[in-house]
């Protein structure tokens, strides 16, 4: 059987039979690679805790028919303190999920998946504002899919949007700010407040290393939160399962 | 294609856990192999599982009493609740033979990714039973996995501010491991070097 390395990032794990599991996980040479670590479940296993999710690992891959099987596994990052804090582990959970959701098979994502190690790694080392930090990664991750929103001119017909002092019409249609003359257009699209674009615009312009320099303001993170939760939704055509979580 | 009855065994045995097409297609002919008997046997036991096990109303182990072994017996210790995601897991601690509380099940484990929240599992259940004041210490003997430590850390959010003790099995366990799998001496000492929750 043909072998492979690839260095990937656990998303997932569903049982399968006995005592094996079904490892999703995210690469950069190879997308979302899903492959069964045989005797897992047991606890002598030789993987032992290497195949959790947020764990990132080397891994040696025979190729399968169906699924491939995962020969050996090296844990280079365990990003353990984001699993032993609950609030942590949920929006990490998030970012996770929505790799699992936008990642494909067989495609090359080395930027993606730059950008997922980048995010866990400020999680890891964050100590508040977590919603912040996921509103940036969703807006970047966004962006790297190419659905940057529009915020300097109308996407809808190449026209001015209200001055950046004003508030305007964000049209989820259209991937970003509408000019008055296009309002109807899009009947679904949400006002978004001066201070919101503004902010938009900041999260897109910071490399997210640097995130905790953004001012988000505290009554305002939701609101942005909120309207770059349904921007991913409308983008992603499927609900994530996480994001509901976030206040138990 | 296979004709009906097969195909709709096959169907039928695939929505079991674990159970691929592949699988689900050798064990329809196994079946189909086996004399009348036998596929009888197989049929009712099937039916008489669903007709005589019930759930434990107490600490919803599973059960063909009104209320489960563990809850009856009497000489067992009411102060201490072992919290387990499945039934599967009171047999796992039993085996150890050093656990003489109660039992509560979970059901499931909290996992966002999956969907799986707080309202899914049997928690407001359990915290029912700590309102008599009974109760002064809960050992979280949930998985040594990642959906396991996040309802262990999520029960102990939750119950801390009752004032009871919250332990969690020692770190022997393997991590990714099954309950289920563990030997009763690793189990055992876990139990013995339970630690209290952060
Ligand atoms: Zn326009
Ligand atoms: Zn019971």
């Amino acid at each position: 059987m043909p072998t492979y390395k690839a260095k990937a990032i656990v998303l997932n794990t569903f049982k399968l039979g006995e005592a094996d599991k079904i490892v999703v996980m995210f690469s950069g040479s190879k997308g979302k690679i899903r492959a069964v670590a045989k005797g897992i479940r047991k606890t002598k296993s030789k993987f032992g805790g290497t195949l959790e999710p947020f764990s990132v690992v080397d891994l040696l891959l025979y190729e399968g028919k169906s699924l491939d099987i995962i020969q050996q596994a090296e844990i280079i990052m365990s990003f353990k303190e984001i699993r032993a804090d609950l609030e942590k582990y949920k929006y990490g959970s998030v970012m996770l999920e929505l790799i699992d959701k936008v990642a494909q098979e067989r495609e090359e994502s080395y930027e993606v998946f730059s950008l997922v190690l980048a995010a866990l790694q400020c999680l890891k080392e964050a100590d508040a504002d977590y919603q912040t930090l996921l509103t940036v990664f969703q807006l970047k991750l966004m962006a790297e899919l190419g659905y940057r929103p529009h915020l300097a001119r109308c996407p809808a017909c190449g026209g001015e949007v209200p001055a950046a002092n004003e508030q305007a019409l964000f049209s989820f249609r259209f991937g970003g700010l509408i000019c008055d003359s296009c309002r109807d257009k899009d009947a679904d699209a949400v006002d978004v407040s001066a201070a919101t674009r503004a902010q938009i615009e900041q999260a897109l312009e910071t490399p997210l290393a640097r995130w905790k320099e953004l001012d988000f303001k505290v009554e305002n993170v939701r609101g942005i939160a909120r309207l770059t939760e349904l921007f991913v939704a409308y983008h992603l055509d499927r609900k994530l399962k996480s994001p509901r979580f976030l206040d138990m | 294609m296979y004709a009906t009855p097969i195909s709709e065994l096959i169907d039928e045995l695939s929505k079991l856990p674990g159970i691929g097409p592949k699988s689900a297609q050798r064990l329809a002919f196994h079946i189909l192999k086996t004399n009348r008997a036998e596929a009888e046997r197989l049929a009712e036991a099937i039916v008489h599982l669903k007709d005589k096990v019930k759930f434990c109303p107490v600490c919803y182990n599973v059960t063909d009493e009104p209320v489960c072994e563990y809850c009856r017996d009497s000489r067992r210790d009411d102060s201490v609740i072992c919290v387990v995601e499945e039934p599967k897991d009171i047999v796992a601690m039993e085996r150890t033979g050093e656990f003489q509380g109660r039992y509560h099940v979970l059901g499931a484990a909290i996992s966002p990714i999956d969907g799986v929240g707080p309202e899914d599992l049997r928690i407001k259940e359990l915290l029912k039973r700590l309102e008599d004041g009974r109760v002064v210490e809960i050992i979280v003997a949930t998985n040594p996995n990642i959906e396991g430590e996040a309802t262990a850390m999520y029960l102990t959010k939750l119950i801390r501010p009752l004032g009871l003790r919250i332990t969690r099995l020692a770190s022997g366990l393997p991590v990714g491991g099954d309950l289920e799998y563990a030997d009763e001496v690793t189990l055992g000492s876990a139990l013995r070097g339970r630690r209290e929750m952060p």
